[in-house]
Order: structure tokens, then C-alpha cells, then sequence
């Protein structure tokens, strides 16, 4: 009797020990927190480049259908600063735009003359605004994105030697429709994430339109970040 | 084995054949050019000058192998030499064809272990994609002058002038059909398709030189290979295509009267590329197996003529580039009808070009190598300036007899620039020679596609800065577009004309008298 007791004892100590140990502030255990560590680290950098791009079906940023996006790539200077060279397909060459955006001023480039004009506000394309650490794309992450999920260890191709955690989620349709120039689906989209969690940083975002979600080719819009806390000068051109 | 697989002749088309294809490739991808900037996504503003070299890398590599790889393959056996250069070339190939696929993922990866960034993935495609281009040069560049060897050892001294000449002629073909057959192979496949389609042909003519020459006398010379002599000319020919090349990076708006915009380093290199090849001429008068005999050039009509072969390449590499460049910029309404119909203009110049070499070795047999020449030359002057009234609205039957105008010309030079050159030689140099004539052409060509390309753009710069108001609509954008584009290509066809022009000053020197009665002639 008196050995049952003791053991009783020891196995409630245990417990309490154990218990202990997941509480409070020690390790991370969920994706959740995982999510929210990175949101908030990339929030607080001073800067990092960033890659929009698009996979699938050509997206026509134009009325006409005539100019096709290729893609985005620029550096962010927090709070709301960015440089970015925008290309776009137009027939049978590629030009590349220059966007200076300060707040909520942007200026574009003439593709042939290199001169700047600024940009009205119907210009979709807004990464200053975007990437803002109060407002934008990371906070909505952390603050929208639900059934965020663990799915593994994943190393991209562009990185080799680094392993990077993959998670998921799903997003509100309207929360992209800023970067997708309103093209994904208004409704909710399929949302992956890689991230660096020893250093809290954010290398890629891939979202995929769940209309397409089943077609060979889906659409997709991925953001790709790089450089982190990198810092250039960006003033008005 | 039967008896026709046995023969010279059919020997001489296997070697011809290979060189065929790495001649098509050195022009081909003009025609698909427009098609490889916009696959890889390379805006027009920053790529053009990149890509620029896909074409003159191309040139670079096949000029300076065949500066010394006829000369290792002295050394090491012919047979191995042309077969290694066509494993080069297959390599090559391959490499050119899946550019944008493992082997730019596989120097990305390796960027990032050097230097923790994210390059460009379209430009480092395109920097895969003309390194790629520049291993195939060099094996196809090879493949010429060991050919030619090659025949040398397969005909005895006296018969050689003909199967030498039907290589020299294979590789000229070979660059002038390959713009016609770029347009051909993007008009139903993929460009990638030219790269493809060479795996086969380099595999069946691997097998068949492996079994058939192997009866082939292979003679070994005992002497050493000049490596000091090969890194010299190498490094001169490669600084000078940098030179030329890099003055399209200034971003400052500059034309040819404008020239102080060209970044500094520009003319340094340009020197230093000058006294290095000084230093490779002063090494071969001191060396004991030289790469290039110095004595051939104290022959009569031999400088002269190979100073005309130079211009002759740089003006025609200006043609070669820009009728595209006007079709796809002017005409053409998508890059497939681009490259289809600047294949067929470009027919208009290459074929008559051809064609006309045969008049013009008649005409050399008759009248002496200046006659023709001069007549040749003055032909195409006059082309180039017809060619300068282009615009948008021209028609092609136009443009063909301008073309073919022009195309006459400078196919009357061609045999008495190249039989001036090859019968100032003495029997055993006039392998050398033949090859010289082609580098010396080639050399010219790829000066002309790296300036032209340097002036185009920058030109345009200042065209535009000049032409457009400071807020321009896209109906001014495009009115200025044709604009430009009409007044640069108008004055790159000005100075193709200019440089011909100059070209009649070395050509006056070349002998008035029929070759038998040259004293140079052997």
C-alpha cells in the first residue's frame, strides 16, 4: 500500500512536471504561433526585396487584353516606401516600368523614354501600400488567415541548404484581390507559406485561386521576399 | 564496306556536313532572336544588349577556336580533334535547347551558396543560354579548320583546292541559309527545336567519322602547341567584343558624334585589347610553331585582301542583324510572322550573294581580283544607300531588290578576296589561309553585331529623349516608335555604306592582272 501511494505520488509530480514544461512562454507548438512569430518579425524589418509573380493562365492588366503582367520586383523601405520594376508583355516584346511609390504618391516610368509621370489613384498596383507593417499584407496574414496548419519541412529550390517550414491556410477572397487586380475569385483562397522559423522570416507566400484550384495549370499569385532588413534610398524620381 | 562509303568525296561530306550545321547556327538565331527575349521575359529597354550577345558570344567562340584548334589538331590527330569538337558542339546544343530549365536552376543554386541573393532568373537564363551558345562556337568553329586539315589529309597536294573550296563554300552556306532556316523551324516549333534538331545529326556523324576515317593517313606533328599564342588572341578578340558591346550599358544618351557618353572603362579595354593583340603578333614572330605564319601577310594582295574581307564582315553583319530588326520592329505583327518573313528577305541578300560568287571567281580568272572587287563593292554601296530610304510603309518586292542589289555586291568579292588571299600563299600555308579568310570575315562580323548593336541603342536613347514631349500618349509612343526605329536602322545601313566604302582603299591594292599571272600566285 504504502509502495502504491509512493508511486501515485511520483506519477502526480510527473505530471505537474510535464505540465509545466508546454505552458507559459516556452516553445512554440502550433502552426498558429508560428504564423503570428513571422507576421510579427517581418512587421518590425526596416526593409527586404520582395517578387510578385503569376503562374497559369496570362492575366491582361489592361481592358483591352492587350498587356500581359510577368511579374513585379522591387525593394520595400518600411513603413511605406517601394521601388519596383514591373514587367509587362505587350505582343512580342517585354518592357519593363519603374514604379516610385511613397505613401500614397506613386510615379510610373515611360518605357521608352525613362521619364517619370505620376500614377492616379485608379493604378491598382500599390506595394508601398501594401507592405505596410500597420495595414498590409503581413498584418491581414496574421489577423485572416484561419485552419492555418503545419505541413512539413520543405526546402526551395532557390535556397538550397536552408529547410523551411510549410504552412497553410485559407484566406478571405477580398483580402488578395488588391494584388491579383481583382482576377482571384471572391472567395476564400488556398494559402501556403514558407518561413524560416529560427528566423522568424517569410521567404514565399503562394496563393492559388480556387477557381482554378483543379485545373492543370492553376493561377497563382506568389510573393517571394529575400534580403531582410535591407534598406535602400527611395526618393521621388 | 561498300565502295561509295570509302570515297574522298563521301568522306568530304562528312566532314562538311557538321560544319553546315555549326554555320547555320551562327546566323540562326538572329531570325528567333525576338522569340528567345520574349520566352525568357527580358524587358527591351535592359535585355537587348544582353542578348546581343547570344549572337556575338557565338561569333567570339567560333573565331578564336579556329585561331588554334587546327593547330592542336596537329598535334593530337585530327579524327580525335573533329570528334571531340563534335561532342562539344552536341554539349552545346543540349545545353542551348534546356537553358532555361535545370542548368539556369543549377547556377542559381550555386549563386546562392556563393552569395545568399536572388539574380534575376530571366537574365541568368539568358547568361546560361549564351554560355551554352559559346560552347557550341567553339566546337563548331573547330570543326572548319580541322576539316579542312582533314581533306588535306584525305586528297593528295594537287587536289585540294576543290574539296577545300567545297568546305569553305559549306561554311559560308551554312550562315547565309540559317536565317531563313531560323524563321522555317519558329514558324512551326519552338525555337528551342534549331538546338534540338542538331543532337541527331552530331550523333550520326560522330559514328560515322568514328568507323569510316579511321583509315584516314593521321599525321602527328612533333612541335608544341603555342598556348601563350591561343590565350593571347583569345583575350584580344574577347576584350574587343567587350568593349564594342558594353557601350550599350551607359545610360546617358549618346550617338556616334556623342561618344564622350560611353562608359569609361570603354576605351581602356579597347587599348588594352589592341596592345595584347600587338603582343600576340610580336609572340608569333618569336615563337617556333606559331599559330598564324606573320610571313603570309608579307605576300602580295594578302593584307590588302584580308583588310577588305574585315570590312566586308562588319557591313554584312550590319545587314544580317538590322533587316530583321526592321521586319519585327516595322512589319511583322507577331514574332512568328517576324522570323518567318525576315528569313525569306534575307534570302534576298544571301542567295544572290551566293549566287554571285561564282560570276565573280569567272570574272577574277579574266580581270584580276581588283576588278571584281571594286565592282562588288561599289554594288553594295549603293545597296546599303538604296536600303536607307526604308520606312514603315515599303514593300517587300522593294526591300528584295535593294537586298539582292546589295547581295550581288558583295557576292562578286568573295572569290577574289579569298583566292587573292589563298594564292599569295605557299602550298603548305594555304590550309592556314583558307581558314584565315574566314576568321578575318568572321572577326569583321562580330565587331559589326557588337557596335551596331552598342549604336542602336544608344541612338535610340537620344532619338527618344529628342522625339517625345514630356507627357506622350500612346498614340505619340507609337508615332515616335516608327520614328526611331526607322532613323536608327536608316543610319546603320549609312554606315555599312561608309565602312564598304573604306573598303575600296585596301581593295585598289589587290592585282589588276589574272591570278595565273600574279607574282604571288603558286
Amino acid at each position: 500500500m504504502k509502495d502504491t501511494k509512493l508511486f501515485f505520488l511520483l506519477f502526480a509530480g510527473l505530471l505537474v512536471l510535464l505540465s509545466g514544461c508546454g505552458g507559459g512562454a516556452g516553445p512554440r507548438e502550433t502552426a498558429g504561433d508560428y504564423l503570428a512569430d513571422a507576421v510579427a518579425h517581418m512587421n518590425e524589418l526596416d526593409g527586404y526585396e520582395f517578387q510578385l509573380s503569376h503562374g497559369g493562365p496570362p492575366v491582361y492588366v489592361d481592358a483591352e487584353g492587350q498587356t500581359k503582367f510577368v511579374n513585379a520586383t522591387g525593394h520595400f523601405v518600411s513603413p511605406d516606401k517601394a521601388s519596383t520594376k514591373v514587367k509587362i508583355s505587350l505582343g512580342s516584346i517585354v518592357a519593363e516600368i519603374s514604379v516610385i511609390s511613397l505613401g500614397d504618391t506613386q510615379w510610373g516610368s515611360n518605357p521608352l523614354t525613362g521619364s517619370f509621370q505620376e500614377l492616379d489613384e485608379t493604378y491598382t498596383y500599390k506595394p508601398a501600400k501594401f507592405l505596410n507593417p500597420e495595414t498590409g499584407f503581413f498584418t491581414t496574414l496574421g489577423d485572416e488567415l484561419t485552419d492555418v496548419a503545419l505541413v512539413g519541412e520543405e526546402e526551395l529550390e532557390e535556397m538550397p541548404g536552408v529547410t523551411l517550414q510549410l504552412l497553410s491556410g485559407t484566406l478571405p477572397g477580398e483580402v488578395i484581390s488588391e494584388v491579383s487586380y481583382g482576377l482571384i475569385a471572391d472567395e476564400s483562397a488556398e494559402v501556403d507559406l514558407w518561413v524560416d522559423t529560427d528566423a522568424d522570416e517569410i521567404h514565399r507566400v503562394l496563393f492559388t485561386d480556387p477557381a482554378t484550384v483543379d485545373d492543370e495549370e492553376p493561377s497563382t499569385w506568389q510573393f517571394d521576399f529575400w534580403n531582410f532588413g535591407e534598406t535602400v534610398d527611395i526618393e521621388a524620381p | 564496306m561498300r565502295r561509295w562509303a570509302t570515297s574522298p568525296g563521301f568522306k568530304v561530306a562528312l566532314i562538311a556536313v557538321p560544319i553546315f550545321i555549326g554555320a547555320l547556327d551562327l546566323t540562326v538565331v538572329s531570325a528567333v532572336l525576338p522569340h528567345v527575349l520574349l520566352d525568357l521575359e527580358l524587358p527591351f529597354q535592359t535585355g537587348m544588349d544582353d542578348a546581343a550577345w547570344i549572337v556575338s558570344g557565338y561569333l567570339l567562340a567560333y573565331s578564336v577556336s579556329m585561331t588554334f584548334m587546327g593547330r592542336l589538331s596537329d598535334l593530337y590527330g585530327r579524327r580525335r580533334v573533329y570528334l571531340a569538337a563534335l561532342v562539344i558542339f552536341g554539349i552545346g546544343s543540349y545545353l542551348a535547347a534546356v537553358a532555361h530549365t535545370w542548368p539556369t536552376r543549377l547556377v542559381l543554386r550555386v549563386y546562392y551558396l556563393f552569395a545568399r541573393g536572388r539574380p534575376d532568373i530571366s537574365f541568368l537564363s539568358l547568361y546560361v543560354l549564351i554560355a551554352a551558345r559559346m560552347i557550341q562556337a567553339f566546337g563548331a568553329g573547330t570543326m572548319v579548320p580541322v576539316g579542312m586539315a582533314m581533306v588535306g589529309d584525305i586528297f593528295p597536294s594537287g587536289r585540294r583546292a576543290r574539296p577545300l573550296g567545297v568546305i569553305a563554300a559549306v561554311d559560308t552556306a551554312g550562315w547565309v541559309v540559317g536565317h531563313l532556316y531560323g524563321g522555317i523551324i519558329v514558324r512551326f516549333w519552338r525555337w528551342q527545336t534549331i538546338f534540338w534538331l542538331n543532337l541527331p545529326i552530331c550523333a550520326v556523324a560522330f559514328l560515322l567519322i568514328w568507323f569510316l576515317l579511321q583509315e584516314v593517313k593521321q599525321t602527328q606533328d612533333a612541335g608544341k602547341m603555342d598556348w601563350t599564342g591561343a590565350a593571347l588572341i583569345a583575350l584580344s578578340l574577347t576584350l574587343l567584343n567587350i568593349a564594342l558591346g558594353s557601350g550599350a550599358e551607359g545610360s546617358g544618351a549618346a550617338a556616334l558624334d556623342e561618344l564622350q557618353g560611353l562608359p569609361p572603362y570603354v576605351l581602356p579595354v579597347a587599348l588594352i585589347s589592341l596592345v595584347i593583340l600587338g603582343i600576340f603578333i610580336w609572340w608569333q614572330g618569336r615563337v617556333k610553331h606559331p599559330l598564324i605564319e606573320l610571313s603570309l601577310f608579307k605576300t602580295k594582295h594578302y593584307l590588302p585582301a584580308s583588310l577588305t574581307n574585315f570590312l566586308i564582315g562588319i557591313a554584312l553583319f550590319i545587314a544580317i542583324a538590322n533587316v530583321p530588326l526592321f521586319i519585327n520592329s516595322l512589319i511583322a505583327t507577331s514574332a512568328e510572322q517576324g522570323a518567318w518573313e525576315s528569313g525569306w528577305m534575307l534570302s534576298s541578300l544571301t542567295v544572290p550573294m551566293a549566287l554571285a560568287a561564282v560570276p565573280g571567281g569567272w570574272i577574277t580568272d579574266k580581270r584580276g581580283y581588283r576588278f571584281p572587287s571594286l565592282v562588288g563593292l561599289m554594288m553594295a554601296v549603293v545597296g546599303f544607300g538604296l536600303m536607307t530610304s526604308w520606312t514603315q510603309d515599303v514593300t517587300y518586292p522593294t526591300m528584295a531588290l535593294h537586298l539582292v542589289f546589295t547581295g550581288v555586291g558583295f557576292g562578286l568579292t568573295m572569290a577574289p578576296v579569298a583566292a587573292a588571299v589563298i594564292n599569295a600563299s605557299p602550298a603548305e600555308h594555304r590550309g592556314t589561309s583558307s581558314a584565315l579568310v574566314i576568321i578575318f570575315r568572321l572577326v569583321g562580323m562580330t565587331i559589326g553585331v557588337s557596335g551596331i548593336t552598342t549604336f542602336g541603342l544608344r541612338r535610340s536613347e537620344v532619338l527618344s529623349v529628342k522625339l517625345l514631349s514630356d507627357a506622350p500618349d500612346a498614340a505619340e509612343l507609337a508615332r515616335v516608335g516608327v520614328e526611331m526605329t526607322e532613323r536608327v536602322i536608316s543610319e546603320t545601313f549609312i554606315i555599312a555604306g561608309a565602312i564598304i566604302s573604306l573598303a575600296l582603299i585596301p581593295a585598289l591594292f589587290l592585282g589588276s592582272n589574272p591570278p595565273q599571272e600574279q607574282s604571288g600566285s603558286k
